[in-house]
């Protein structure tokens, strides 16, 4: 027996922040399925989404069975267990969480922190209320309901059994409900089983050769079915400890498994999208039931009518019925030996599209989608929002018509394994984005052309609730930072004032923001809106990280990121080079400043301008102008023999022209008038 | 023990040569267990074989003694085997192991020889300072072209004595050889080699093979070019009809000509070639050779028929645009000028194939036209039933007598480079020069077409076969597959969890010993892509678990096993800078199917692999330690071996002759200088997971025998 606490979040490795750009309800699944319950008492079933989401729906509401979500999830959750007569709902995560729900009300009361990898089975005891779970972490651990529901954030400790001794990523498990026995099926190839009580292996049961990814056992325990990606489904006598049979079925993975009371009967589905009724006392008994569009996950059996709920990996989901053998149809499936018993589903709870393909824009802020079903879309991850949906258009013209010759650095990542666009801030890249407002359409507050980071924006904005970020700031402390920085005469935090936010945008407040550690497990999830409640704000003060604290709440600029280059006369100018200069600025600098250095310091052909630096102190505006156009008129940039654009910057240059490694060599000469 | 081998004290002094040997055998008896049970079958053995005359190096003094002890025993009985050791230059016989091993390779020992012989041909060509004589350091020869060169000196040299032994069993001949060259070349190469520490045979057989084989692929390239330099010159002397079937790569093209030429020419040079001097037979012979050899004999049906009747008739065919009947002819051509060499002896032509007894005495040029008949023999047979489209790799429907014919073959190769170079070194250069003018359109293109058409490299023909990596998702179960050259695989000898394993599971034991197949069955399977290693999966778009198999997808003509057993932390304890010895035995079968492995579309997948090499390590570690060779060759029956000492020649051509029907197939240690023979039970004991000592199996060669 083990104790397990729930670890306070502090001094961790490393942390990453990262939002969800989503609708504030999600309606449908997007993607597929990964766990079905239905639970007869309250006729609800609920569904475990890959888009993190758990759904609940009443399907005697044909037109619109959606009833609530249950969100807290922040990556797949691959199986619910409803238990405690249907008020008590479980649920496991490949965010290798495993978390405790108020099934009728829909809200978290706690979160399991246990399993250290994808959390990918569940099983249930109901006549004890234990539920084990098990994954990739190669760990079982057992839990006593009653003790979960009864979990407080302040009495936050749970005693767990942990059933040890798997070798290998666990993909399924079983218990009966007398709670007597346990099994668990893995990689290892072999089932293991334990006797829950006592925590004591009991056999292993060896004769899959691949993957176990379904297991089902006997009221009694004494008989175990299990569904491996061999192929087969094989019948085992706990008691003998052997194999009784095997069932060679389908082409491909058995990935579901479903039986009836008595363990007579069984369903099967899987990679080939099949689902076959056997009889376990009759040879050769397989019916065909259906055939689904797609790879089935999971299979709900349910009385009265006796039909079978079916999830695959995409977002619908059917419910076929059982007992209608006389109706078959004779349909196209003459290559199989069996016909399907329907062909129809009875009822489908449609799903939605998931995100399956993305281009990030060279601005680096829009970002083009396409999902499952080919509709293309706009989105803008700085305002974390979705733009426009494009339609049915070609993804490849629209990344070519929206190409813009602007070099960017890459201040964030994007991942769509929920179907919906997740993005990555993290503190090696957040803060690379500086470019102009009003290049970027911000408008600013008082006209002037402000420098802004992308990274400091959004996190400013996304956290713009948590009061912490209310604090005073000091202008004396901007101002301080600002001089810091001799190339940022025109910084945002010059114009701030003590207030929320970033003071340009704000993001939509049902945005699900996520600390988790990088590439690893998710630390908290709230609301962008939540981040004011009491426990959020508590949590907020332990989970955020220090770089991002950095900039929401001590509101410390980010650095400016430096380009060296190198600035000589052309040779057709006739100029001798006198020495080569090294300089360096930041990477945003626009052509025009360089132009306006050269033509004040390196040409000196007017006295007009004699200030001390270029670029670097902000003059009045009319001077800079006034010198700005002189210089663009007479002097011209180039580097690698193109003329440059004087609205271009530094990386812009360096990234679409110079194109190579090593310090940016840049050349000017005098315009031909 | 490995103190003794590894121990800079030998290195200091220079080999002493000492009239008596088995010295080592004995030492090792002493302190390896299973050399132990070795000795007493040997001893028991003696009257038949085991144990010579050799050289050895100093070692302690303790060897000394033991040495007074043996040579009375066995001085007045031994047998030597006839074959080369090579003499310890201090902690080098991780080298000599795995050149005794090469050596025995199929077509290896052969293709190098041809390699040398290419490089020495081209440099002499290109250079007027006659570097092919003097094979000292040519400044100017690309390193590894070097290696190739002190490769084949070497093999030349061993084969020289093993012919000189045969020929004078003396008693006080050494049969063995320094391969001070080679190991120098070597570290010049790889600065790895340097100094007298103690290597890991496996780097030293990688490093060498992946020299040879950029000597190879360079000396393709060098031949591609001055091809094309010669077919732009041929372009503009005539044949300017032909030029309209240039392919792509102007092979075909450059074939018609030679085709034509080879008709116009082809008797006129061959004719003045053959007034002229034997030197410039090397050059045609060379090429032919090289045909020969990369072609196993497919059928041997046609083996005596007369290869004059055969290119007569086939020249007489209409001239066809097609590959097959081109190059037909184009070996017609080289036929034709054989036998303008050798016309005279044509007639014994037959008698010469099955007998080939020709004194060892008789002139240089005799034993050549032998050799050359032989060879042509050999292409008769290929022109009469391969089809010159057929890579030759495709070619391995090989049968067990078939592989000792090419045994027999090589050997034979081996002893008419020998001869041939010594005859060019004979030859002036103006003549040489003559001649190759002359045939300069005929032979010189010939050979280029052969280094085309043909397998250059003999690394790519004989070691490298390709692996299909498939890497499948777990969770939605689809692969992706991703294509790769292996020389050998690497197999573990233990079982990741086998320390910890089993608490639970006394039910079934795991089986104690570890198979060779189960080694490979963990290579194959390769590694599960899980925890923080996950794969990304573009189908689920994230992050899942996912395994990784290898299958065979080509299979090399031979396969070569690097058990792992050097390990940096084995047992945790050994943090000590040397890797430390995992000496686990594994089963080694001497017959491998590697079926199981293989992809369903693997032409290969049926034939099985003959274990013929062995490199044993014994020791504790890769640093330390003694590396012998075990190989298994088609040698002397005892008939033939009780003649050896009187007509040595007799009975190695007898051998030959016999095509392996009656080859016996003997085991031979190798350790260093000492070559000793071994029965099967001895070998097998040696190999058994039974016999647990430090004096393990590390390196298992497997040749391709058919299907």
């Amino acid at each position: 027996m083990a104790v397990h606490h729930r670890q306070p979040s502090v001094a961790r490795k490393k942390v990453q922040v990262s939002f969800v750009i989503r609708d504030e309800i999600e309606r449908c699944h997007r993607s597929g399925i990964n766990g079905l319950q239905y639970d007869p008492i309250t006729q609800r079933l609920y569904t475990a989404g890959r888009d993190s989401i758990i759904r609940i729906w009443n399907p005697n509401i044909i037109k619109d069975p959606y009833v609530q979500s249950m969100e807290h999830h922040t990556d797949w959750v691959n199986d619910v267990i409803v238990c405690c007569g249907g008020r008590t709902l479980i649920s496991a995560s490949s965010d290798t969480t495993v978390k405790v729900w108020n099934a009728h009300k829909g809200f978290c009361m706690s979160t399991l922190r246990t399993h250290k990898d994808y959390v990918k089975a569940l099983a249930y005891a109901k006549d004890r209320e234990h539920v084990a779970s098990a994954g990739l972490d190669k760990q079982i651990f057992l839990w006593d309901v009653n003790t979960l529901t009864a979990l407080t954030a302040s009495n936050n400790t749970v005693t767990t059994s942990s059933l040890s001794g798997q070798k290998d990523s666990i993909y399924s498990l079983a218990m009966n409900s007398v709670g007597n026995v346990i099994v668990s099926g893995s990689t290892e190839k072999i089932l293991r089983v334990w006797d829950p009580r006592t925590c004591a292996k009991l056999m292993k049961l060896k004769g899959h050769t691949d993957n176990v990814k379904a297991l089902l056992l006997n009221r009694e325990g004494t008989q175990c079915l299990s569904g491996s990606s061999d192929g087969t489904i094989r019948l085992w006598s706990i008691g003998q400890q052997r194999c009784m049979s095997t069932y060679r079925i389908h082409d491909e993975g058995v990935w579901a498994l479903q039986a009836n009371d008595t363990f007579t009967t069984f369903w099967s589905g899987g990679r080939d999208r099949k689902i076959f009724q056997t009889d376990m006392r009759i040879a050769d008994s397989s019916v065909l039931v259906c055939e689904e569009s797609a790879p089935i996950l999971r299979m709900c059996l349910c009385d009265d009518p006796l039909s079978l709920w079916v999830a695959t990996t995409k977002s619908n989901i059917n419910k076929w019925y059982l007992k209608n053998r006389s109706s078959r149809s004779s349909g196209d499936y003459d290559n199989n030996r069996t016909e399907p018993m329907n062909t129809q589903p009875d009822l489908t709870i449609k799903g939605g599209a998931s995100i399956v393909q993305y281009h990030v824009l060279n601005d680096k802020r829009h970002i083009l989608t396409k999902d499952t079903d080919d509709v293309v879309a706009l989105w803008d991850v700085l305002k974390a929002c979705r733009i426009k949906e494009l339609g049915k258009v070609d993804l490849e013209l629209e990344i070519k018509n929206r190409f813009k010759r602007v070099y960017v650095p890459n201040w964030f990542s994007v991942d769509l394994k929920i179907g919906m666009l997740c993005i990555h801030l993290e503190e090696s890249d957040c803060f690379a984005a500086w470019v102009s407002a009003k290049d970027v359409g911000l408008e600013p507050n008082d006209g002037a052309d402000a420098k802004v980071n992308f990274g400091g924006l959004l996190l400013q904005a996304l956290l713009e609730h948590w009061p912490r970020t209310h604090a005073m700031t000091h202008l004396d402390d901007i101002t301080n930072h600002v001089n810091s920085d001799a190339m940022s005469p025109n910084d945002i935090n010059v114009n701030l004032e003590p207030r929320n936010g970033n003071g340009y945008f704000t993001v939509p407040i049902h945005t699900p923001v996520i600390f988790s550690e990088v590439g690893g497990r998710t630390l908290f999830r709230l609301l962008c809106r939540d981040a004011g409640g009491e426990t959020e704000e508590m949590l907020l003060n332990e989970t955020v990280p220090l770089w991002v604290v950095d900039i929401t709440v001590d509101r410390n600029t980010p650095k400016f990121n430096k380009i060296s280059f190198y600035l000589q006369p052309h040779s057709s100018s006739g100029i001798k080079s006198l020495k080569k200069d090294r300089l360096s600025a930041s990477d945003m600098l626009q052509v025009r400043k360089v132009l306006e250095h050269v033509y004040e310091k390196v040409m000196g052909a007017d006295n007009v301008s004699q200030t001390t630096a270029s670029s670097t102190e902000r003059g009045e505006p009319e001077k800079d102008e006034d010198t700005a156009s002189m210089a663009e008129d007479k002097v011209e940039l180039l580097c690698q023999d193109q003329v440059l654009d004087p609205n271009m910057d530094l990386r812009t240059v360096k990234h679409f022209i110079w194109k190579s490694g090593g310090d940016l060599s840049l050349h000017y000469k005098q315009k031909p008038t | 023990m490995s103190a003794a081998y590894s121990g800079l004290s030998k290195t200091s002094s220079p080999p002493k040569k000492r009239p008596k040997l088995s010295l080592k055998s004995k030492r090792k008896n002493s302190t390896m267990p299973a050399q132990q049970k070795l000795t007493p079958l040997f001893n028991k053995q003696q009257p038949n074989g085991a144990i010579s005359k050799e050289n050895i190096d100093s070692r302690s003094d303790d060897e000394s003694k033991i040495l007074n002890t043996d040579e009375n025993k066995e001085e007045s009985k031994e047998y030597v085997p006839p074959y080369t050791g090579l003499y310890n230059l201090g902690n080098t016989c991780y080298l000599n192991s795995v050149i005794q091993a090469l050596r025995y390779c199929p077509e290896f020992n052969e293709g190098i020889l041809e390699m040398g012989g290419d490089i020495d041909k081209y440099y002499s060509k290109q250079d007027e300072n006659d570097k092919s004589e003097t094979n000292g350091k040519d400044s100017q020869l690309p390193a590894h072209f070097h290696l190739v060169k002190k490769t084949k000196e070497l093999l030349e040299h061993m084969l020289k004595s093993e012919k000189g032994y045969v020929a004078k069993p003396t008693v006080d001949t050494d049969l063995a050889v320094k391969p001070q060259q080679l190991l120098e070349t070597l570290r010049d190469l790889n600065p790895m080699f340097q100094g007298y520490m103690q290597h890991d045979a496996q780097e030293l057989l990688r490093c060498l093979l992946s020299h040879v084989q950029d000597a190879s692929q360079e000396l393709r390239k060098i031949e591609k070019e001055s091809r094309k330099a010669k077919l732009q010159q041929q372009a503009n002397g005539h044949n300017g009809n032909r030029l309209e079937t240039v392919n792509e790569d102007g092979s075909l093209c450059e074939k018609l000509k030679i085709e034509q030429n080879g008709y116009t020419n082809g008797n006129g040079s061959a004719s003045s070639c053959s007034t002229s001097v034997n030197g410039e037979v090397k050059t045609h012979k060379k090429s032919k050779k090289k045909r020969n050899k990369s072609k196993s004999p497919k059928k041997e049906k046609d083996n005596s028929v007369n290869m004059d009747s055969i290119s007569y008739s086939s020249s007489l065919e209409s001239p066809t645009n097609t590959m097959k009947s081109t190059k037909k002819k184009k070996r017609l051509g080289l036929g034709r000028i054989r036998q303008a060499f050798f016309g005279k002896s044509k007639s014994k032509n037959k008698d010469g194939l099955q007998n080939g007894d020709i004194a060892n005495g008789e002139g240089s040029l005799s034993p050549n036209g032998r050799l050359v008949r032989e060879a042509e023999c050999q292409t008769a047979d290929d022109d009469d039933d391969d089809d010159d489209d057929v890579p030759a790799d495709k070619m391995e429907d090989v049968s067990i007598n078939d592989v000792g014919k090419i045994y027999s073959n090589k050997l034979r190769s081996r002893s008419s480079s020998t001869s041939l170079s010594e005859i060019d070194s004979v030859v002036s250069m103006d003549t040489v020069r003559t001649i190759e003018s002359d045939c300069m359109e005929l032979g010189g293109s010939e050979t280029e077409i052969d280094y085309k058409v043909q397998v250059v490299d003999i690394v790519d023909k004989l070691f490298q076969g390709s692996l299909v990596m498939r890497t499948r998702c777990l969770e939605c179960e689809c692969s992706t597959e991703r294509r790769e050259v292996f020389q050998d695989v690497s197999v573990p000898v233990q079982s990741d969890n086998g320390n910890n394993d089993e608490d639970d599971d006394g039910g079934s034991p795991r089986p104690p010993n570890l198979s060779l197949s189960w080694a490979i069955s963990e290579f194959a399977c390769k590694e599960r892509l899980t925890g923080n290693n996950k794969y990304y999966c573009e189908t689920c778009i994230r992050h899942t678990e996912a395994e990784r198999t290898l299958h065979f997808e080509k299979l090399p003509q031979v396969f070569t096993v690097h058990l792992k057993r050097f390990t940096a932390t084995v047992n945790g304890y050994y943090q000590t800078g040397t890797v430390s010895k995992v000496n686990n035995p594994i089963a080694t079968p001497t017959e491998l199917s590697l079926e199981q492995w293989c992809t369903v579309n693997c032409e290969d997948s049926q034939c099985k692999y003959q274990l013929f090499a062995v490199v044993m390590h014994s020791g504790v570690s890769s640093s330390s330690g003694h590396y012998i060779t075990y190989i298994k060759h088609s040698a002397k029956d005892v008939s033939t071996r009780a003649d050896h000492r009187s007509n040595g020649v007799n009975g190695d051509l007898k051998e030959v002759m016999t095509n392996g029907a009656t080859v016996q197939e003997i085991w031979y240690q190798f350790d260093d200088e000492k070559v000793i023979e071994m029965s099967d039970e001895e070998f097998e004991q040696q190999m058994s997971p039974a016999t647990t000592s430090t004096c393990t199996p590390y390196l298992l060669f497997y040749k391709k025998i058919g299907y």
